[in-house]
């Protein structure tokens, strides 16, 4: 039986499915006996999805066309 | 991973060799494909959106002007972030720089047998996402990410925020996949105690 260090070592691997049987049912298992490692892993996997809300814009109204005429002119005075 | 494309438009790789032969408009739909993408990186890494439009225009740019260097080797969606990356470390160097912060220590902290947690992890990520990310939340996560090293932050970015699995970010950054994995996992546990200790304070 692996501890919450232990498990928690191999958390990226095991989230992303590239641990080996033994390995993952080795996780699996303290998780069914560990509620602080559950919370982590939820809180853990909350983070990724966190980020990429917090951090999802879109591109400024204008900026392709910007960019396009920057180009356009950098092509217009190296023709 | 390649932009969303529909099946009856042409492939980010046939657009580039078009764009090869001298068909600016074929450029130009790349600008627009990646356009969201690259600003999104920009303003990950600068947090300026002043800063992050001037990246954008020296990626594309960059791009353009290094049209003949793509041979096909890598996805093009792995050159263009490769050159966004580059752009932005860049523009960051003539910014002001802040102190680097280590996160060899980052990590849960276990009892010396590792059989519990010193500091509990909070259950704040029982509540639904939606009740989660308030503005100020996403202002906390934004400052929490601003203070990565760099090399993290960009990994975190490529790989969380864009989308890109391990081998992507390794093959777009030129790092091996064990690099990638430590960073992302030291990235991401970082950023979880700063929520960590925004729930708690809440």
């Amino acid at each position: 039986m692996v501890n919450c260090k232990q498990a928690m070592g191999q958390l990226a691997d095991y989230l992303d499915r590239t641990l080996s049987p033994e390995r993952r049912a080795e996780v699996v298992e303290h998780l069914g006996r560990c509620s602080a490692c559950v919370a982590f892993v939820k809180s853990y996997q909350a983070t990724t999805s966190l980020c990429r809300q917090a951090l999802d814009r879109p591109a400024p109204d204008g900026m392709c066309e910007r960019v396009i005429e920057l180009v356009r002119q950098h092509s217009r005075r190296s023709s | 991973m390649s932009s969303v494309v529909r099946s009856d438009e042409p492939t980010d790789l046939a657009l580039v060799h078009s764009a090869q032969r001298g068909d600016y408009a074929c450029f130009e739909e790349l600008v627009r494909r990646y356009r969201d993408r690259v600003y999104r990186l920009a303003r990950g890494m600068t947090t300026s959106d002043a800063e992050a439009e001037e990246v954008v225009q020296d990626t594309f740019l960059n791009l353009f002007r290094h049209l003949e260097s793509f041979r096909g080797e890598a996805a093009v969606s792995s050159w263009i972030f490769r050159v966004a990356a580059n752009a932005a470390l860049m523009r960051l160097r003539r910014l002001r720089r802040k102190p680097l912060l280590s996160l060899e220590d980052t990590r849960p902290d276990f009892s010396e047998d590792g059989t519990h947690y010193i500091d509990p992890p909070g259950d704040w990520a029982r509540q639904p996402e939606q009740t989660l990310l308030s503005r100020e939340l996403g202002a906390q996560i934004e400052a929490a990410i601003a203070e990565l090293p760099e090399k993290y932050r960009l990994v975190l970015l490529l790989r969380d925020v864009e989308g890109l699995s391990n081998e992507e970010v390794a093959d777009t950054l030129g790092i091996t996949l064990p690099t990638v994995k430590s960073r992302l996992h030291r990235s991401r546990l970082f950023v979880r105690d700063a929520l960590d200790d925004y729930f708690r304070k809440r």
